[in-house]
């Protein structure tokens, strides 16, 4: 049995700071975690390192406390800390007589409050109201939890501590009243072991109360959970205050790239009740409006909670509750060698943790002093290591990277192979590279990429894991480092991540989140046998004001006007076009192709399995309102083979079909896994996979979102691929670029545009003795199967390209082709142009109407097609409570819940996809089910409701369908 | 780490942006550079990071503020305006090639530098290999075209034009390039605007619209005559008269730049100035224009500069000549890749002339005999690189006018 005098329980601030202060004086410490370092409250609150202003009336001692602690963190944690200073304001809404007394609380605290004219606070932080009253500058500054709890248990590691995440404890062992040892279960492997000591310290916050209970021990302890948002930037330099009675929402923290603003409080029996609302959203937006009036413009990010131990030995509860901290000798439950310590505030965590070391030292006999605030947490690194990083990481992150890293930063710089090009950014949102990726993924303490983000804020920024989730997984993989199963793993990371997005789901974070979803079903398989989900109740509504006063500068007069230039759009207006029809299309940006990869996936999955052989004998499975449900199985069919023709006509053919039947295919993808489409381009082919029996996956060098040891992996563990030989290489990039990291783009835009002999001869090379080659989307921008022949040539045998990431090289493609095909039919493009209103007369729309600074603009035309797409271009846009069709105004209410409808499983059905505008069986759209609303306007492609298409993985199929019959049908 | 207190930068919004990636795909500096991270990264993405003090990214000075990101973002984000924002920051601390910078940026104060001389001997002056050689010095690209000064600026040639009073009158704003090089083409929006029965005006008050300023990192000196602008064109509109431009970069400033760059200039709302294109197609539509052609078998081949499609008001240019039957096609290959004063930066020229390769295949290959285009610097760009003559819509309709 291990031995060692002191067992902590807990791996937060206290816990570690705890480790650190023990080992610094030479006491033999072992600290156990069941979950990640700080997996607790230290990472679940909004990062304040308090002056003591908050405390200055209510709590005058704790507020000292705090001002000296604060003090001393900034000297000793540089590394976890933005010296960003702090304002207390008081609001129109505040009580002015509160301001005497709270500069009176500073003062007899020592907490230095300097008063702002309110236009110098202005000035400082644009963002604040411009009523505000009164402004006080105190030393407030934003701490880093995670990293301050990271960097002390560094410390302690140095002086011989030791730590054990993910190490449960499952009893307190005792002899005759005496604490004799602690027995511990790995929650990995499932191992127990047992450690003898002389004392336990519970510093497991939340769950000290748990902890003990086993031993027949009651503590007065209450969690009490706080909710708090996290907005995109910093929408304030400073921590901003409310100088008021400290209630709920009113403290604003920067806190590396993003705000926070929180919290609520209520108590609650779960120390893990981590659940969150909109109603506490919207809550805490109405309390932090009177300091940002600008707040419902600022982009949610996520919302989180935590709990405060609070350490309620009376009947005062949340707010009321004391926040200082309390000791529990538990010899006096009968336990002798065994203490709890519990509340207190992150910013007091050493303090807390120097009383604890003394108490233990003193029943130890041990006369060491404390030394934890003499002495840095992490040593300054190295000036060869400051200077050797430049060669490694992009100059301006060296700073962010070496504070997150801490001790490991030397480490990091001294063995890293990644350098220059080969330490691509791997998370753009946090600036997150490779050579940190690896190297924290390669510390024993790392079991996951949620393990990797707590260290790295991989994942943490505004795209939540969309992009870095993939990248990082393939990476990993690539270097040998494999957290059970990849995707496995990467699908809980993204889970939650999506899951932190549920309770505010509108705005920008919906559309954010829409996007993740449909980048998901691009690279995960289907879910099997979910249960069908149905649409939020709803009832649309048609707007009131449809028109604005302004001047009409110009009127222009078509056949057809077509909105949104996405497949489903370009495809209508070219199909006008040729019918004979004058179109003008107007476009916001430039549509989703570019970023898609340009297969046409008619339907790939219901929720009973994934969908084999023809899609089309599956409709029956699909809502009775599902778009194909209203053009039917005839007219998608001849819609699809439209498209074929005239993609065909173009020398960039789709091809799929089963003689003339449609068939689901499985494409491969960047990861290994399969998408299912049933149309596509031959360089997309999966054939040769199938008949090959020794296959080649290249990777690209410096193309970081194609790793191709990671399709590798997935491929061998593909049945369908049993028994063949897959290896993978790396080829000598064609592109020039030195400072830029590389795309499948760039690739593609070099072998487009020279001969790229070097590339060709290697990949021949390579090639030599496979029967398919695998590439990333590589083969030239422009849609034709030129440069894909070359590379076929090159490799001596079929080449088959990966479908991946954003940029899509081979949606560019397809855009390219619809773009030229819309110039060589005479439409008229209208490139940055937003429709903001209609004119309609007798059920029908006469114009639209477009708003710009000099006033409006009017487009007149028989027949209008809408193809604004969904959630994630705004064609419906996503508000607190309502959903809004961005052309009509045509609103729906929504369950004001919105976790209610953005469901827990990012990759399975969700409520809110169904939204839409709806469509009669014409595709006039309508309000009550039966009537055309307005007579001569069509819905098509995602506008619609009743689709998932990101579950469904149908979105192209329904845009080529819909558009066709807008235009083709004879009931137009 | 400890970022001290600073200034919250008066910046441009990165919140929208979902990094999707779109614009990173449409961006023509990033198609033909490796050494730019692209509208995405050093826009909203970095955006977030400037906001928490982290220094400057080295590759900020190759956005070229073409507005390509713009056009192509479905979320409505002002990348490029967040790249210009940030760019004057940095170039306030330190601002490598000031001299160069400030000479590209500032036409119009460096052409009244040389008022004494006749524009003639200044044109010549320019071009001595001396002068070219100083000019390398200090930046600018030997390869890069210089425009010719015009004999005599618009502002002042206008007077001398005889127009005939009819009680309609419009302003016009020439911009630099119409005032200081192309007065052809102004005096060609007169002679066309003279048919509508309109009498042309220039307030003395314009100045500059300030879009290279903002390019170049001048914030001030844009904001100083946006307020002289703006007056100017307050006045106008008291009066009743509209204010019209040629030049899209100046319609972008005037219409959308100023209210992103300097709001407080805008609180009161912005005056109205409208496309000269449009205005003229208007004209016609509401018949108080008729414009007939001579018979041509000339082709010509129209570009669409990026900041006429930045307006996001179609392409009036395009659609006047094809409605009064020249037989116009339209380019569609992208940028030209000067993008005002960009490409006749030294480091940057390169960058310039890769971009504008696509535009400058399709223009060679069109068979045509003139290039139309509304921007100057883009016409001046297309024939530097072509030698096909490149003329504003109105010049080439007086020119095929019977």
């Amino acid at each position: 049995m291990k031995e060692t005098t002191v067992v902590i329980i807990g791996g937060g601030a206290t816990g570690a700071g705890l480790l650190r202060d023990l080992s610094m004086r030479g006491v033999p410490a072992v600290l156990f975690e069941k979950g990640g370092l700080c997996h607790g409250t230290s990472s679940r609150f909004h990062g304040l390192l308090h002056s003591g202003g908050r405390y200055a009336v209510s709590d005058n001692e704790a507020a000292s406390e705090c001002i000296r602690e604060n003090a001393i963190l900034r000297r000793i944690g540089a590394g976890c800390i933005h010296e960003t200073e702090g304002f207390f304001v008081l609001t129109e809404e505040d009580d002015p007589s509160y301001v005497s007394s709270w500069v009176a609380g500073c003062s007899k605290a020592g907490i230095e409050a300097k008063e702002l004219d309110p236009k110098e606070a202005l000035l400082l932080e644009p963002g604040l109201s411009p009523s505000m009253k009164r402004v006080f500058q105190v030393p407030d500054a934003a701490v880093d939890g995670f990293r301050l709890v990271l960097h002390n248990a560094m410390s302690a590691e140095r002086y011989g501590g030791t730590f054990y995440t993910y190490h449960e404890v499952l009893g307190i062992l005792s002899e005759n009243g005496r604490v004799t040892g602690v027995e511990v279960r790995n929650t990995h492997t499932g191992e127990t072991m047992r450690i003898a000591c002389k004392m336990v310290v519970n510093a497991a916050g939340s769950w000290s109360a748990r902890v003990v209970k086993s031993s027949g021990i009651h503590l007065p302890l209450t969690p009490d959970k706080g909710t708090l948002i996290v907005f995109n930037r910093r929408i304030t330099n400073h921590v901003v205050n409310r100088l008021h009675k400290s209630g709920d929402g009113d403290i604003f923290v920067p806190n590396g790239s993003v705000t926070i603003l929180g919290t609520t409080s209520q108590t609650v029996d779960d120390p893990a009740d981590f659940s969150t609302t909109t109603d506490e959203v919207l809550r805490l937006l109405d309390l932090g409006r009177p300091l940002f009036p600008a707040i419902d413009s600022y982009r949610i990010l996520r919302v989180f909670a935590g709990t405060r131990p609070l350490y309620t030995p009376g009947p005062d509860a949340g707010r009321a509750a004391s926040r200082g901290f309390h000791i529990s000798d538990h010899a006096e439950d009968g336990l002798s060698g065994l203490l709890t310590i519990f509340g207190g505030k992150l910013t007091t965590y050493r303090l807390m943790a120097e009383k604890m070391a003394d108490i233990v030292c003193a029943k130890l006999g041990v006369t060491a002093q404390c030394r934890t605030a003499d002495e840095a947490l992490v040593p300054e690194p190295e000036a060869w290591a400051q200077s050797s990083a430049k060669t490694i990481f992009l100059p301006q992150s060296i700073g962010l990277v070496a504070d997150r890293l801490g001790d490991d930063f030397v480490s990091c710089v001294r063995n890293t192979e990644c350098r220059g090009q080969k330490n691509p950014m791997v998370c753009e949102c946090e600036m997150v590279s490779m050579a940190e990726l690896l190297h924290v993924a390669s510390q024993p303490s790392t079991h996951s990429l949620t393990d990797v983000r707590l260290r790295t804020r991989l994942g943490m920024g505004t795209c939540q894991g969309t992009f870095c989730g993939l990248r990082a997984t393939s990476a990993l993989v690539e270097h040998g480092i494999v957290f059970g199963n990849p995707l496995e793993d990467m699908r809980s990371f993204v889970t939650e991540r999506w899951k932190g997005t549920r309770a505010a789901w509108w705005g920008q974070l919906a559309r954010e989140m829409e996007l993740a979803r449909v980048m998901y079903s691009s690279v995960f398989d289907s879910r099997d046998d979910v249960p069908a989900v149905s649409s939020p109740d709803a009832v649309p509504e048609a707007r009131k004001e449809q028109v604005s006063s302004a001047p009409v500068l110009s009127s222009n007069v078509s056949d057809t006007v077509v909105v949104g230039a996405g497949l489903s759009g370009s495809f209508a207006a070219l199909l006008a076009a040729k019918a004979g029809k004058k179109v003008t299309l107007i476009a916001k940006g430039a549509g989703a192709l570019a970023i898609g990869a340009a297969t046409i996936d008619v339907l790939g999955c219901t929720g009973k399995g994934k969908v084999q052989g023809n899609p089309l004998d599956h409709l029956g499975d699909l809502g009775k309102t599902h778009p194909y449900n209203l053009t039917g199985r005839q007219t998608t069919e001849e819609a699809l083979a439209r498209f074929v023709e005239e993609t065909g006509k173009r020398g960039w053919p789709m091809i799929g079909l089963d003689g003339s039947d449609l068939c689901n295919h499985l494409l491969p993808t960047v990861l290994g896994t399969e998408k299912i489409s049933a149309l596509y381009p031959a360089s997309l082919d999966p054939a040769p996979l199938l008949a090959a029996s020794k296959i080649l996956v290249c990777g690209i060098e410096g193309l970081r979102d194609s790793m191709p040891g990671m399709a590798v992996h997935t491929l061998r563990n593909n049945p369908a691929f049993a028994g063949k030989k897959i290896a993978h290489c790396w080829l000598p990039t064609p592109w020039q670029g030195t400072y830029r990291v590389e795309t499948a783009l760039d690739v593609a835009r070099a072998l487009q545009s020279s001969i790229c002999e070097d590339f060709m001869r290697a990949l021949g090379k390579a090639a030599q003795g496979y029967d398919a080659v695998l590439l990333p989307a590589v083969c030239g921008i422009q849609p034709d199967l030129s440069i894909w022949s070359r590379l076929c040539a090159a490799a001596g045998c079929p080449v088959v390209e990966m479908t991946g990431l954003p940029p899509g090289v081979t949606g560019m493609r397809l855009g390219k082709l619809l773009q030229d095909a819309l110039a060589g039919a005479g439409v008229t493009v209208l490139e940055n142009t937003k429709v903001t209103g209609f004119e309609q007369e007798g059920g029908r729309m006469t114009a639209l109407r477009t708003t710009h600074e000099d006033g409006e603009r009017r487009y007149v035309a028989d027949q209008f097609v809408i193809a604004t797409g969904g959630i994630v271009s705004g064609g419906l846009e996503i508000h607190p409570g309502l959903a809004k069709d961005s052309v009509l105004g045509v609103t729906t209410a929504l369950p004001g819940d919105t976790a209610k409808w953005a469901l827990p499983d990012p990759l399975g059905p969700q409520a809110f996809a169904l939204l839409g505008m709806p469509v009669l069986k014409t595709l006039e759209p309508t309000l009550d089910g039966q009537e055309p609303y307005l007579s001569n306007v069509r819905y098509i492609g995602r506008a619609i409701a009743g689709q998932d298409s990101a579950f469904e993985r149908s979105g192209n199929g329904i845009a080529i369908a819909t558009a066709y019959a807008a235009v083709m049908k004879p009931w137009l | 780490m400890n970022t001290k207190n600073k200034k919250m930068p008066v910046g441009v919004d990165p919140d929208a942006c979902i990094a999707c990636t779109t614009c990173t795909v449409f961006c023509p500096v990033a198609a033909v550079s490796g050494e730019f991270l692209g509208p995405k990264m050093i826009g909203p993405a970095y955006e977030r990071f400037r906001l928490s003090g982290l220094e400057e990214d080295k590759s900020l000075s190759y956005c070229s503020n073409c507005k390509n990101c713009d056009i192509s973002c479905p979320q409505g984000v002002s990348i490029a305006s967040i790249n210009m924002v940030a760019r004057a920051k940095q170039y306030e601390k330190k601002h490598p090639h000031f001299l160069r910078d400030w000479i590209v940026s500032h036409a119009e104060t460096v052409s009244s530098l040389m008022c004494c001389t006749p524009a003639s001997l200044n044109n010549k002056l320019i071009s001595l290999p001396l002068v070219r050689k100083f000019m390398d010095y200090i930046g600018i690209s030997k390869g890069a075209p210089m425009p010719p000064y015009a004999a005599k600026r618009f502002r002042k040639r206008i007077k001398e034009l005889n127009q005939v009073a009819t009680g309609r009158t419009v302003a016009f704003f020439p911009g630099c390039y119409v005032d200081l090089y192309d007065a052809k083409a102004g005096e060609d929006l007169v002679w066309l605007l003279g048919k509508a029965g309109y009498k042309v005006v220039i307030p003395d008050e314009f100045r500059c619209c300030g879009v290279p300023m903002i390019a170049n990192g001048f914030m001030d000196d844009a904001r100083k005559n946006a307020v002289r602008n703006l007056a100017a064109m307050r006045s106008m509109a008291e009066q009743g008269i509209p204010v019209i431009t040629a030049c899209p970069s100046c319609e972008l400033m005037l219409k959308e730049e100023i209210p992103t760059f300097f709001p407080e200039l805008a609180k009161e709302g912005m005056p109205v100035i409208r496309d000269a294109q449009e205005f003229v197609l208007n004209e016609i539509h509401e018949g108080r224009l008729a414009i007939s052609l001579k018979e041509t078998q000339e082709k010509v081949i129209y570009h669409a500069p990026c900041h006429m499609r930045a307006l996001g008001i179609g392409l009036p240019g395009y659609e006047l000549l094809r409605e009064l039957g020249v037989p116009v096609q339209a380019a569609n290959a992208g940028c030209c890749g000067i993008s005002g004063s960009y490409g006749f930066k030294k480091e940057k020229h390169d960058v310039a002339m890769k971009v504008g390769a696509e535009l400058f295949d399709a223009v060679r290959k069109s068979g045509a005999s003139y290039a139309a285009t509304e921007c100057g610097t883009c016409r001046l760009q297309i024939t530097g690189a072509t030698g096909i003559p490149s003329l504003h819509p109105f010049s080439l309709i007086r020119m095929l006018a019977k």
